[in-house]
């Protein structure tokens, strides 16, 4: 096997691995198998017994096939847990749509699910729970970020975290989340702003109306002073949060 | 005709210098710092792996470095092993550059006494040049070519990091990976050894899978493994599939699998550690007294050897 047989035989597992169901022209890439170089001169050998074929050979590609489908839907729960309960019975085609879609372009799981995410705002019919959820979750991701995402901001200025948000949810975002998760009857429209941030237990909570005049202050990076003055309370829980740096 | 060269052939790698023995390890356990914590007493080291601290800045990927000094806190009077699950240094196009960046983040944070790889690839180009990331670990060809890839870059990381670097044995399903003629999993890692510096990291649980799965001989192809470069095993447990057994460190050990690092042992002189290894999804169903036992097990095999 050289370097480009080599490549080619990865590629070919690849492709028959991230292959939608049913669509694999073959399922199975071909062996390459060296042969030896010198004849060996021995006679044929006689007729072999049938040999029971091994567990590998019996399911070793189905398996493999089903492993890195599992895995990858596992890691999408992981991450958009809530999303996928709301999707009910349309959760495993929509996932496999997306999985048809986006075959393997990151091993890393939270971007693996934000681009779930962004697939079903772009494919899926206006829902308007789906959509909030998605995009709650989608802003939990963003709060799953490293430290070293924000900016650090010049002296005596307040900047937003890179990982935070204020979204205007329809919904009470609690109930809302209990709803999806199965544990809470379908919330009433109940428009409330939600403060989603890094050192938030679970990284949301209902936002004051204080804290949602300060993010919007802060478009771009402010003067501390004159924020602080106006808003002592917001500023000091924003920063807690983790959603404002100081 | 690629069969094994004579030995004298290759090109001989000294055996990495053996770290001194430390006894029975812990694999970190990311989403059960209690158990991690209720279970370290009883053992002698934490392994840990850079990337579960990887997080996704939306441009790349960087360690998480509050995440992680949370971890490292716990261990803060064991000694730590670095275990790399997503180097793919048998991928043909080329390594994941971002697992050695997330390595070397975590270097600056805590001295491991040595790190592992595994022996795989998880990403492939595909006929356009796109690298398709399938993040599911996969079996590279029993193959002296693949071998001469796997040992160059080996010692580069060597190299790069001056420490012991050991290449672990995978669990393969695939029921048809190519060898060279006369090759098995035995004479290629041996090959490996024999032209890099590396060390070996023996899963004797994907040995045994790979032994049910495909009808191997665990004890022919443990005589043929180089015993005296292996630095570190794994124990692990699993469970069968759809026929097939799995490496899922979901289980406790199976018999076999402790009467195999009962023959290791002796015949392995730089063994440094022996790690127990429960995926953490997994460690509810087998509970802390469950992975307390086999920490204890392992341990007094070690301490017979």
């Amino acid at each position: 096997m050289t370097g480009s047989a080599l490549a080619s035989w990865q590629a070919a597992v690849a492709a028959a691995i991230v292959a939608p169901p049913g669509t694999a022209d073959e399922p199975v890439p071909s062996i390459e198998r060296r042969p030896s170089s010198e004849p060996s001169g021995a006679p044929e050998p006689a007729t072999e017994p049938e040999r029971r074929p091994t567990a590998a050979e019996r399911s070793g590609w189905p398996v493999t096939i089903a492993l890195y489908r599992q895995w990858r839907v596992f890691r999408l729960m992981s991450l958009a847990p809530l999303t996928i309960a709301l999707l009910g019975q349309h959760a495993s085609s929509l996932i496999d749509a997306y999985l048809a879609e986006d075959r393997g372009s990151t091993s890393y799981a939270a971007r693996d699910a934000a681009g779930f995410l962004r697939y079903l705002h772009a494919n899926s019919d206006r829902d308007p729970w789906l959509d909030q959820m998605s995009t709650l979750e989608l802003a939990f991701l963003a709060a799953r970020r490293p430290a070293s995402v924000d900016p650090q901001p010049l002296p005596g200025t307040l900047v937003r975290s890179r990982r935070a948000a204020v979204l205007q949810l329809p919904f009470d975002v609690l109930s809302l989340m209990r709803w999806a998760s199965g544990r809470g009857e379908q919330p009433e429209p109940d428009p409330k702003p939600v403060l989603v941030a890094p050192k938030l237990t679970g990284w949301v909570r209902p936002a004051s109306v204080a804290e949602l005049d300060v993010w919007q202050q802060l478009t771009e990076p402010a003067a501390a002073d004159s924020i602080c003055l106006r808003f002592p309370g917001a500023v000091a829980t924003m920063h807690t949060a983790g959603a404002i740096l100081v | 005709m690629n069969a094994v060269p004579a030995a004298g052939a290759l090109r001989t790698r000294g055996t990495p210098r053996a770290p001194q023995p430390v006894g029975i390890g812990l694999a970190y356990l990311p989403s059960r710092h209690d158990l991690v914590s209720a279970l370290l007493p009883l053992a002698d080291y934490l392994e840990i792996s850079p990337e579960l601290f990887g997080s996704d800045t939306g441009t790349d990927v960087q360690l998480n470095v509050e995440d992680l000094r949370v971890a490292l806190d716990l261990a803060a009077e064991h000694p730590v092993v670095v275990h790399g699950l997503e180097l793919s240094i048998g991928s043909a196009h080329g390594w994941n550059e971002t697992a050695l960046r997330l390595l070397d983040a975590f270097l600056l944070e805590r001295q491991p006494l040595w790190h592992s790889e595994h022996l795989n690839f998880l990403s492939a180009q595909d006929e356009t040049g796109a690298v398709l990331e399938l993040g599911l670990p996969l079996p590279v060809p029993f193959t002296a070519e693949c071998a001469d890839l796997i040992a160059e870059r080996a010692d580069a990381i060597i190299a790069r990091y001056q420490r012991p670097f050991l290449l672990e044995n995978s669990a393969n399903y695939l029921p048809d990976l190519p060898a060279d003629e006369g090759w098995d999993e035995a004479t290629f890692l041996t090959a490996l050894t024999e032209r890099s510096g590396c060390g070996l990291l023996l899963d004797l649980y994907n040995l045994w899978t790979n032994c049910v799965n495909h009808d191997l001989d665990a004890a022919d192809l443990l005589s043929r493994i180089p015993l005296d470069r292996v630095i570190e095993v794994h124990v692990a447990g699993g469970e069968a599939f759809a026929g097939l057994l799995l490496d899922s460190h979901s289980a406790a050990v199976p018999d076999e699998v402790w009467s195999m690092l009962r023959s290791v042992l002796p015949a392995a002189p730089n063994l440094a550690g022996v790690t127990v290894e429960v995926l953490d999804i997994y460690a509810e169903a087998l509970g802390e007294d469950g992975i307390a036992e086999q920490l204890r097990i392992a341990r007094s095999i070690w301490e017979q050897r």
